[in-house]
């Protein structure tokens, strides 16, 4: 055999290498941004049934950009007693939700968004560079924003990207634990706090499961005044039907989508195209604010709570969301 | 006098704050870095006629402990990224072989275990500069060629401290049982590389650092391609695929070199070397394999020799999480090194196998630090004459058995 192999090597030598360039490339068409290998905002493929269990997600989804924006700079890990930090850079920030809003709009009903960013850090007086990791996953279901914490501050190997990859192409992945709906064996379980109100644990034990009720932290941010959600006549506002709901929100979120998503020069063509799961988007698209009768009761209540609205104004609301029952 | 001096003490702090946040502020355009690891271990070795503990302080060239400095600077007016990046090795306190040079310390560690060997210097193994921007990088220097580890890295479950395709751990120990009283062959000898006369590691075999120039194309999709000339008549061309597909991590590298620098360690004008490696890991479950292949060939050499040679490597095993410390991996692994016999026709040899198998778990301790012990069998059968016959199959199996940790900084 090896006799007979040596004889055609030259042919052998050359067919391999034209099999190599034209296997066509199995680059996957998942990804919403990409700063590199390892910096990623993505589709996750469809979920596997035996691995994780069944979700049934409300994507697509169309949430705005700002509203995520405020649950994540709301996100707190405390470091010790008597201090915390941001669990998300401003940076982080501002990527992820841009990114989470687009991917949710996107997103077929088993699909998450998974996400590895990194935030640079210089030691030994500037000499050296140092990177870390935060990573997870995002879905919108049961009218909440949901979002599982794989790995954070994980440190990149630099000596280990030097030893696979010599001359610094980039070519290193790490493999990332993104978290999962059942509960992993080693959970993220730094403890984290929130500064808002809307957002909480799934769980007690689950330390790595954030879970947010988008309007309520909203509001809580103090948006409220500035905000289209209750520009004009606030009882008039709640006094609108669902459909009017939706108006006075969608016209500052699907403009807002489509201008971002057209500005990043980062953002690959496949954020457009790149999956399955959302054939009829438009027809399907769960709108952030056409939530359940209960949700708008719950957003009263939280309204009221933080005195944003008078007792009379929670009165006349709460009556006309009775009456739509 | 007084004031002169606290004028320069002033004089140089103010240039010291001046340089000191010119760095700050331009750390977007700049950067420097020192990384590196070290890799130390401690081997039991049984060669069938003797068995000791000798603490082998490294692993050969590719993994052995090494401090780099790297710097970029971004010459974003241009859409230049510049830098440079040298690396240095700890080396045997001795040269080994006349004209070779001081050593790397466990290519040459062996049963004598000598003082010496267990390093005693610093040496350059990397110095280079490169250029990049949309049309690729290159870089110029003593550096990683091409296919410098090629058969190396396409393993993904980063196990490679403690179990790769070359043999570096065995190289510098003496095979037993064949009339050692009057004769020191190490196992080397029988995986002996042609592009590289003198070194016996049997894979890998354009593994080394050379004065050159690298052109790495821009990323082609999945693809990733690379070709490089050295000193003197050294050309390579390396090709490297990598993507996760259904939950698989996949990488596919392949190499092909020519050295025509002017003969092998069996004479003749110039050697080729192709290798392939393809690694893949099922992500969910840990379970990963890597097969390797390397096949070299040298016209025109002293007739007899091992001129035509070829070599595989498998691996297999498991990387998961299974403890609070990090990753744990089990694995397996098989080699088996054809007709790298060199000069040793001399004896009447006429083909040569060298097998090697192992097995070894590591613990991950986060991402910074992993320790290993490894089970390690080396045996050897020949074909040719029967005085060839009788002096090397009469050898004795080496065992080894090796603790190590690699620290990553």
């Amino acid at each position: 055999m090896l006799k007979y192999l040596r004889k055609y090597r030259l042919k052998i030598e050359i067919l391999i290498v034209f099999l190599f360039f034209s296997v066509s490339s199995f680059s996957s068409d998942l990804i919403l941004w990409s700063e590199d290998k390892n910096t990623e905002i993505k589709f996750s493929s469809a979920i596997n049934p035996t691995t994780e269990d069944k979700s049934n997600n409300n994507h697509p989804a169309t949430l705005n950009e700002n509203y995520i924006l405020n649950v994540l700079s709301n996100i707190q890990r405390i470091k010790n007693k008597t201090s915390s930090e941001q669990l998300f850079t401003h940076e982080q920030q501002k990527t992820l939700a841009k990114y989470v809003a687009i991917g949710l709009n996107q997103a077929g009903p088993n699909q998450d968004i998974l996400f590895s960013l990194d935030k640079k850090e210089r030691s030994l007086g500037g000499f050296r560079n140092e990177r870390y990791f935060v990573t997870g996953r995002v879905f919108y279901d049961n009218d909440l924003l949901n979002i599982i914490i794989g790995e954070h501050d994980r440190l990149a190997n630099n000596a280990y990207e030097m030893a696979y990859d010599p001359t610094n192409q980039g070519l290193v992945e790490y493999d990332f634990n993104y978290g999962a709906r059942n509960t992993p064996k080693f959970p993220f379980d730094d403890q984290l706090t929130f500064t808002s109100q809307g957002i909480k644990l799934k769980s007690d034990s689950r330390t790595d499961w954030i879970t947010a009720d988008l309007a309520s932290v909203h509001l809580a941010s103090g948006n409220l005044v500035n905000s289209n959600l209750v520009s004009g006549n606030l009882t008039g506002d709640y006094q609108a039907s669902q459909p009017n709901f939706q108006a006075s929100t969608q016209p500052s979120l699907q403009p807002n989508l489509q201008q971002t998503s057209q500005a990043s020069p980062h953002t690959t063509q496949n954020q457009t195209t790149g999956n399955s799961g959302h054939q009829d988007t438009t027809h399907n698209a769960v709108t952030f604010g056409a939530t359940s009768l209960m949700q708008r009761f719950k957003t009263l209540e939280a309204l009221r709570k933080e005195s944003l609205i008078t007792e009379e104004e929670y009165q006349q609301k709460r009556e006309a969301l009775l009456r739509s029952l | 006098m007084k004031n002169k001096l606290l004028v320069k003490s002033y004089l140089s702090i103010a240039i010291l704050s001046t340089l000191s946040l010119n760095s700050y502020a331009e750390e977007e355009k700049y950067s420097w870095n020192i990384s590196g690891w070290i890799n130390e271990g401690l081997t039991y070795y049984d060669d069938g006629i003797d068995s000791d503990v000798a603490q082998l302080s490294d692993n050969g060239t590719t993994l052995g402990s090494r401090i780099t400095l790297s710097g970029d600077y971004k010459l974003e007016e241009h859409g230049l990224d510049v830098g440079f990046e040298v690396i240095i090795e700890p080396l045997s306190g001795t040269p080994n072989y006349s004209g070779g040079g001081h050593q790397t310390p466990l290519l040459f560690a062996n049963q004598d275990n000598l003082d010496t060997f267990n390093g005693g210097d610093i040496g350059l193994l990397g110095s280079s500069l490169h250029i990049g921007g949309d049309w690729g990088k290159v870089t110029i220097g003593l550096q990683s060629m091409p296919t410098d580890n090629i058969a190396v890295l396409a393993d993904p479950s980063g196990t490679i401290w403690s179990g790769i395709s070359p043999l570096f751990r065995a190289n510098g120990f003496f095979i037993r049982g064949i009339d050692e009283g009057t004769t020191n062959v190490a196992w080397g000898q029988f995986a002996q590389c042609l592009a590289t006369p003198g070194l016996g590691i049997g894979l890998d075999c354009n593994g080394i650092y050379r004065n050159g120039v690298r052109y790495d194309l821009p990323q082609m999709g999945n693809f990733s391609v690379a070709v490089g000339y050295a000193n003197d008549e050294i050309y390579d061309i390396a090709v490297k695929y990598s993507a996760e597909h259904g939950g698989f991590k996949t990488n596919l590298h392949g190499g092909y070199s020519v050295n025509k620098d002017g003969g092998t360690n069996v004479g003749g004008d110039g050697s080729s070397t192709l290798q392939f490696q393809t690694g893949v890991m099922h992500l969910e479950s840990g379970i990963f394999g890597v097969a390797t292949y390397q096949m070299e060939e040298t016209d025109d050499a002293i007739i007899g020799s091992g001129d035509d040679t070829d070599a595989y490597y498998f691996k297999a095993g498991i990387r998961k999480q299974y403890n609070a410390y990090g990753d744990s991996a089990f694995y397996a692994e098989y080699a088996s090194y054809n007709d790298q016999y060199g000069m040793a026709h001399l004896d009447g040899v006429v083909g040569s196998e060298l097998n090697q198998w192992g097995l070894a778990a590591e613990q991950y301790f986060g991402s910074r630090f992993l320790i290993y012990a490894k089970y390690e069998n080396l045996s050897l059968s020949v074909s040719g004459s029967e005085a060839a016959q009788s002096l090397y199959n009469s050898a004795e199996d080496l065992t080894l058995i090796q603790l190590g940790g690699t620290i990553f900084f």
